[in-house]
């Protein structure tokens, strides 16, 4: 269930960027949303997960940006944040959506300035504010979906997961 | 009764201080983490280095995989864009229709413009310009995956003959350049990115004159290039045409960058800056060429 999710994430997130324009209102940033979706089959054992995170955020390295340990960093740190929130949030699809905006936004702040401390980009107050804008509505839509479509599937095959 | 107060302050004194010093250490551990974390990313993000084999091997297949998934979506995205091309093409041919007549005196023109330049090239023995380039089509693979890197991924690498710091373009002109190679597939930087290493000569066309300067960087608010190097006296007209010069490492004579936008002078009064809007749309790129250079050698 979890390798699944976070392929079809992985994949689907490749995909829609040959198909949406870049500056539209709908730049996926579904492997994200994937660790949120995820967090509640690890039960009482995050360290597992926090593993999980990290090769996520590997193969995004590898794969789609060239770079090596950069997003594996700030997956784990996005790891860290879904199981803070998760003790005080329970498993619902309101939640998910609340829980995928936070990160989405600590995800591109956290890179944004890394990206702009080692001097690979200037910064632009405006250009972090769209870009955090365009990348909310399509990922917080995939977020329900993806809490509804897995929440059916673990719920018919009775797979344990956090309520 | 004192001297026991006085023994218990000094234990709570040497647990604090003991305390504080644990605390400063964990700071300076942090901090060093830190540093050497952002060295590690500084080195890893940066487009000098190459992929190593593992990388490139893990890139490819991933990517491969990726292909084979969207090739069905590609197929139904390129019939509905087929359908309606085919609807501006029959406009267009009615309109070429009427202006056919002229092509045989446009062709006599270009052979004969063709002639003059061989014969200027041997006059002026440059039998080795950076004129000739092999074009290399490829197909965008991954465009947004990871937004702050203005990367594009092309189906095409080393194999195909694919080498760091070739040019690419579009129909409308120059986009960017490689920087990372794997065996089936490249990155390529595109143009608008912040990260500015290198500058590319350009020259703007001014009646029968050129001006040269330099392309410095993209200003993403008012998405235009910016040229800088600009003599104050120098005369430019909006809608001039910008080329690459063929100066410098990367970039050969002759590619169109873009069309002058606006000129205005520096903070000092001593240079112009001119903005150069280019005809691409950067956000819809789908298909590029790799400009294959090759040296002319008699």
């Amino acid at each position: 269930m979890i390798g699944f999710i976070i392929s079809i994430s992985l994949l689907l997130e490749s995909i829609l960027s040959n198909l949406i324009p870049i500056g539209t209102y709908f730049t996926p940033l579904f492997s994200i949303v994937s660790l949120v979706i995820i967090y509640p089959y690890f039960i009482n054992d995050d360290i597992r997960y926090i593993k999980y995170c990290g090769i996520t955020g590997l193969i995004y390295d590898v794969i789609f940006t060239n770079t090596l340990f950069f997003n594996m960093i700030i997956f784990i740190i996005i790891g860290l944040i879904i199981k803070l929130i998760n003790i005080t949030l329970s498993n619902n699809f309101i939640n998910v959506m609340i829980i995928t905006a936070i990160n989405i936004i600590v995800y591109l702040i956290i890179s944004y300035f890394i990206l702009w401390i080692i001097g690979y980009k200037t910064f632009n107050y405006d250009y972090l504010f769209s870009t955090i804008s365009k990348t909310l509505i399509l990922n917080i839509i995939y977020s329900v979906v993806m809490y509804i479509v897995t929440d059916k599937i673990s719920k018919k095959h009775k797979i344990l997961k956090i309520d | 009764m004192v001297k026991t107060t006085k023994i218990y302050y000094n234990v709570c004194g040497d647990y604090m201080r003991r305390r504080n010093r644990i605390k400063k250490q964990w700071i300076v551990l942090i901090f060093l983490a830190v540093v050497i974390g952002l060295g590690i990313i500084y080195n890893t993000v940066n487009d000098k280095r190459s992929l190593t084999k593992i990388e490139g091997l893990i890139k490819d297949t991933g990517l491969f995989v990726n292909k084979i998934v969207y090739s069905p979506i590609k197929l139904v995205k390129k019939k509905i864009v087929e359908n309606r091309e085919k609807q501006e093409m029959y406009d267009k041919y009615q309109e070429l229709k009427n202006k056919s007549n002229n092509y045989d005196l446009l062709e006599a023109k270009k052979e004969e413009l063709e002639f003059q330049l061989k014969e200027m090239q041997k006059i002026l023995n440059l039998n080795n310009t950076l004129n000739k380039e092999s074009y290399l089509n490829a197909t965008v693979i991954n465009r947004n995956v990871g937004i702050w890197y203005d990367t594009i991924t092309i189906d095409k690498g080393s194999k195909n003959g694919i080498k760091v710091d070739m040019p690419v373009i579009v129909n409308e002109g120059l986009i960017g350049k490689i920087t990372k190679v794997s065996n089936f597939n490249s990155a390529v930087k595109l143009l608008t990115s912040d990260e500015i290493t290198d500058k590319i000569s350009v020259k703007i066309k001014n009646n029968n004159d050129y001006i040269l300067g330099l392309l410095v960087n993209y200003d993403l608010s008012n998405k235009v290039f910016i040229v800088e190097g600009i003599d104050q006296n120098t005369d430019i007209k909006e809608g001039s045409v910008v080329t690459t010069t063929g100066l410098g490492d990367y970039f050969p004579s002759g590619i169109i960058v873009g069309k002058v936008k606006q000129v205005r002078t520096d903070n000092f009064d001593l240079a112009k800056i001119v903005e150069v809007k280019s005809d691409v749309d950067f956000n819809k790129i789908n298909y590029v060429t790799v400009l294959k250079r090759e040296v002319i050698e008699e």
